[in-house]
């Protein structure tokens, strides 16, 4: 069942000494499908609103205006656990503020599974191991978090959104905020290759945002450029990614060759 | 590695307050052993022989003691200056207020043009300052019972008030050997002299050591310190030592706060909490609350008196009506 | 059932040694009372032969020590918990709990009562305390709500340090209006005094520790995910801005209630952390037990050492902590990070 948004719509609240100004909008009119099993990207250079709009679709954050439906249910009513159960967010970056061993934080991803005072049972351990394997991250299991490399890291908190999601229910999504921007080129690679695994596999849905136009027409399915909180196009890369379009998208020149090759 | 550039900023500010207050600690520790070394000194007051002067007529006292023996002695006219805490002979009322013993007002002092000066003798700032301006200085050292008399007599010759302040040390010399006299004999208690309480608590209890004005009354007064063999001023006793030393009589000193001598029972009997000691159980629990108490001054030989009375059980003391004196038997 | 190669659940392994901290604390608190400034012989205090009033050994077991290791095991616990609880909620290993000023509220509302005494009605120094703190707890909260609503932990901390600054602006001038003997006897309230004489100060703290103690057991988990970061944690369902809540308040109320009972001990909070999750790990459900029972354990010891090491004087619990602390932080400052 797809993630639908339409006609999504939103701006922070203003922080400081005059809450009455309205603030302008970091995401307007933004209206998108996303179908099941897809690897989608949203592409757009910094301060377009794509983290923004990820949180939106997450439900992190609430719409001014517009609905986020999963499954025909609106994403930001549902209650927490039920939503963290379908949806799950990898961030840019995690900063521990104490240090934990890998498997303890994919089991902390089985959090929503879980009652207030109920402990792991060995379904979580399992479904934890599930994550771990699934990213190639298994032997890693008692190495401390802050000791691995940046790679290693992201494949770590990804494994634990996916211990995080309900096996079975077909309408679970994986959020990835700029998964690469802070990797070197051979954890860019690492990562872009598990999320191809995980997509082709494993047929999670799966909705990243990146500024890097080699990373989004090489590893997604579909592609939404999103330009100052709007939606120039979307559709897959082979199409949507025309030098026209990257020229507006960034505002430079292009005078390139086609950069995927099918 | 990467670091994130807020958390480690907090991490920084974290640290750095952690340092401010270990910093802090310790400071408190060192203000704590050097309030300890200080008692623990033993070194007799500097008393040297002084040819008569002529008198002087614009004195600054910054002790409450020695202003009450200046009065004593008949040169109340010539105090212009008095501390903070100054409160008898009433006359001081309207006199000039020139601080105390941690906050001394320097440009009010010498703003009083004084020929002399008394100081305590750890006001070294103050005293720096004093020399730097070439005012003469009386260095006055809280000591033993003892010593009352023998700074009046010293006061008494710089001031130019040789005679009177004779006179005076001896009048507190005799009345002090009346009150030996009275107690000589007498089966001598173990004592515990408290004069600092939490109120209405058993905690934070402050008893005189072996050392001391204080010790010195209580000893002249017929009792037996309980704690005489600590060799400091004055002593936190925690429960513990309490019930081990097992005093006979507890005596309370306090200032005068206008209790009534409902609130002074009230106060003893918080001493309740403790009822395995047996000054508790015998009911020699006494609190007194006399200015005269606390003054190592002119009034010694009274206060003396006040707790020799307590002391032997008779609770009949000379009180003064105008200043509310209270005392309670428990 | 775990597939070859990869380990059992962690939470399991770690219950040894959080039961090893019980051991560590019940150990704590039946010796603590055979030790102390005066010998005393353990025939003579469980004699019945000899009247209690009569009985010195038996007083001072019973009387002077047995609530002191009480208060010692009730107060540490409660520090250490609190510690946790706080650097959980501010992301921060090096929070304590008395970075967010209940400690300079509880502080100044025993100044006040011990220099212009005799007009608080009820309960003395200790209620007055906690009176501050509960001031302070609120004046905090209602700063860091005052900038938007939810609660950034950011806000909290600036507002924390504020008060921090303001109160003890506002202790020092009252010190200043107290008489040397006041101003001596705050100066050694401040550096902790666990010698409490009987057990009505326990038995006055001990509501309002519980019921923290059932809000740190809530909150276990919750800070798990919190350490991830306050976005993780609420994608994965957790109610952030409540557990922050539940968080400051639990942990502050539990802190006042310590520091009313024996002072502001200082270190208890941020030593016993650090120790336990080197030897747990850091999660809370491990974390949170081990530090109650070792924290509770360590001021036992503190204060054993602090009653003896000068006898028949006694040095102020406080200054252990605090002679014990700055080397700690030295060692954490060498060590490769």
């Amino acid at each position: 069942m797809p993630l639908s948004a339409a006609h999504l719509s939103f701006g922070y609240p203003p922080a400081g000494l005059r809450p009455h100004e309205a603030s302008p909008l970091a995401v307007s009119g933004v209206s998108i499908v996303v179908d099941h099993g897809a690897l989608v990207g949203i592409l757009g250079p910094n301060g377009s609103g794509k983290t923004t709009l990820l949180k939106l679709l997450a439900g992190i954050l609430t719409p001014r205006a517009g609905t986020v439906m999963l499954d025909g249910r609106n994403v930001s009513t549902m209650p927490a656990r039920e939503r963290a159960r379908r949806v799950a967010v990898v961030p840019q970056e995690t900063h521990l503020a104490f240090d934990y061993t890998v498997l303890e934080i994919a089991l902390m991803g089985r959090y929503p599974h879980l009652g207030p005072f109920e402990v792991e049972g060995p379904q979580d351990l399992a479904a934890a191991e599930a994550g771990l394997e699934a990213t190639g991250t298994g032997r890693l299991a008692s190495r401390m978090f802050q000791n691995l490399s940046g790679g290693e890291r992201q494949r770590v908190i990804i494994a634990a959104a996916l211990a995080q999601l309900d096996e079975d229910e077909s309408s679970r999504v994986l959020f990835l905020d700029e998964p690469t921007a802070s990797l070197d080129l051979k954890y860019q690679l690492e990562v872009a290759a598990l999320l191809r695994r995980l997509h082709d596999r494993q047929h999670v849905t799966i909705v990243l945002s990146t500024h890097d136009l080699r990373f989004a027409a090489s590893v997604c399915t579909e592609v939404i450029l999103l330009s100052a909180g709007r939606v120039l196009a979307q559709g897959p890369p082979r199409e949507v990614l025309t030098p026209a379009a990257i020229a507006e998208l960034y505002e430079i020149d292009v005078s390139a060759a086609p950069l995927v090759s099918t | 590695m990467r670091v994130h550039a807020g958390g480690w900023m907090r991490r920084e500010w974290g640290l750095v307050r952690l340092a401010a207050r270990t910093v802090h600690h310790g400071l408190l520790a060192a203000m704590v052993a050097m309030a300890l070394a200080i008692g623990v000194l033993a070194a007799p007051p500097a008393v040297r022989p002084l040819r008569p002067q002529a008198p002087l007529h614009r004195i600054v006292s910054l002790i409450p003691a020695v202003t009450e023996m200046l009065f004593a002695m008949g040169a109340g006219d010539d105090v212009v200056g008095v501390s903070s805490f100054d409160h008898y002979p009433s006359a001081v009322e309207a006199r000039t207020r020139v601080g105390g013993l941690i906050d001394p007002d320097f440009e009010r002092i010498i703003s009083l043009r004084p020929d002399l000066v008394v100081v305590y003798w750890t006001q070294t700032d103050l005293i720096a300052r004093l020399d730097r301006a070439h005012l003469p200085i009386f260095k006055y050292r809280h000591a033993g019972l003892a010593d009352v008399t023998a700074t009046m007599r010293t006061l008494g010759t710089r001031i130019g008030h040789a005679r009177e302040a004779d006179r005076e040390a001896t009048r507190i010399e005799r009345e002090l050997d009346a009150v030996l006299a009275s107690v000589a004999g007498r089966p001598r208690p173990r004592t515990a002299l408290v004069f600092g309480r939490e109120a209405g608590a058993l905690r934070g209890i402050f008893v005189s050591g072996g050392v001391g004005f204080l010790h010195d009354m209580l000893e002249a007064a017929g009792g037996t310190n309980a704690f005489g063999d600590v060799r400091q001023e004055s002593l936190q006793a925690s429960t513990e030592l309490l019930i081990a030393r097992a005093p006979e009589v507890i005596l309370e000193l306090r200032p005068n706060e206008g209790w009534s001598a409902v609130r002074l029972r009230q106060e003893e009997a918080v001493w309740k909490g403790l009822s395995s000691l047996p000054a508790v159980r015998s009911g020699r629990v006494y609190i007194l609350a006399d200015d005269r108490l606390l003054v190592p001054g002119p009034r010694v030989a009274e206060a003396v008196r006040m707790m020799a009375g307590a002391i032997r059980g008779t609770g009949s003391f000379p009180t003064d009506p105008a200043r509310g004196t209270g005392v309670g038997k428990y | 059932m775990t597939r070859a190669g990869l380990p059992s659940l962690p939470l399991r392994r770690g219950v040894p040694l959080v039961a090893l901290c019980l051991v560590a604390m019940i150990v704590a608190i039946g010796a603590a009372p055979f030790i102390g400034s005066t010998p005393i012989r353990v025939a003579r205090v469980f004699s019945r032969s000899t009247p209690f009033a009569d009985n010195i050994d038996a007083q001072i077991f019973f009387i002077a020590r047995l609530p002191r290791a009480l208060a010692a095991a009730l107060v540490g616990g409660t520090l250490a918990a609190a510690g946790v609880v706080f650097q959980g909620l501010l992301r921060n290993p090096l929070a304590t709990p008395y970075t967010l000023g209940v400690s300079a509220g509880a502080s100044l509302g025993a100044m006040v009562v011990m220099t212009f005494g005799a007009a608080w009605p009820v309960g003395g120094v200790a209620s007055a305390s906690l009176a501050g703190a509960g001031l302070a707890v609120l004046v905090v909260y209602w700063l860091a709500r005052a900038r938007h609503s939810g609660l950034s932990t950011t806000v909290l901390l600036l507002a924390g340090v504020t008060l921090n600054a303001f109160f003890s602006a506002l202790i020092l001038f009252v010190q200043y209006l107290s008489d040397f003997v006041q101003t001596y006897r705050a100066l050694r309230w401040l550096m902790g005094d666990l010698d409490v004489a009987s057990f009505a100060p326990i038995l006055a703290a001990l509501p309002l520790v519980l019921v923290a103690f059932i809000a740190f057991a809530w909150l276990a988990r919750p800070l798990n995910l919190i350490s991830l970061g306050a976005d993780a944690a609420a994608s994965r369902g957790v109610d952030v801005e409540r557990a922050q809540r539940v968080a400051f308040f639990s942990a502050s109320l539990a802190t006042g209630a310590a520091v009313s009972v024996g002072g502001p001990i200082g270190f208890i909070g941020i030593i016993v952390p650090h120790l336990v999750r080197r030897l747990v790990g850091s999660d809370h459900r491990l974390v949170l037990p081990a530090s109650t029972f070792f924290g509770a354990a360590f001021l036992i010891g503190c204060d054993a050492v602090a009653r003896t090491i000068l006898a028949p004087l006694e040095l102020p619990v406080g200054i252990i902590t605090a002679l014990i602390g700055g080397p700690f932080f030295l060692w954490l400052l060498i060590r490769k990070r």
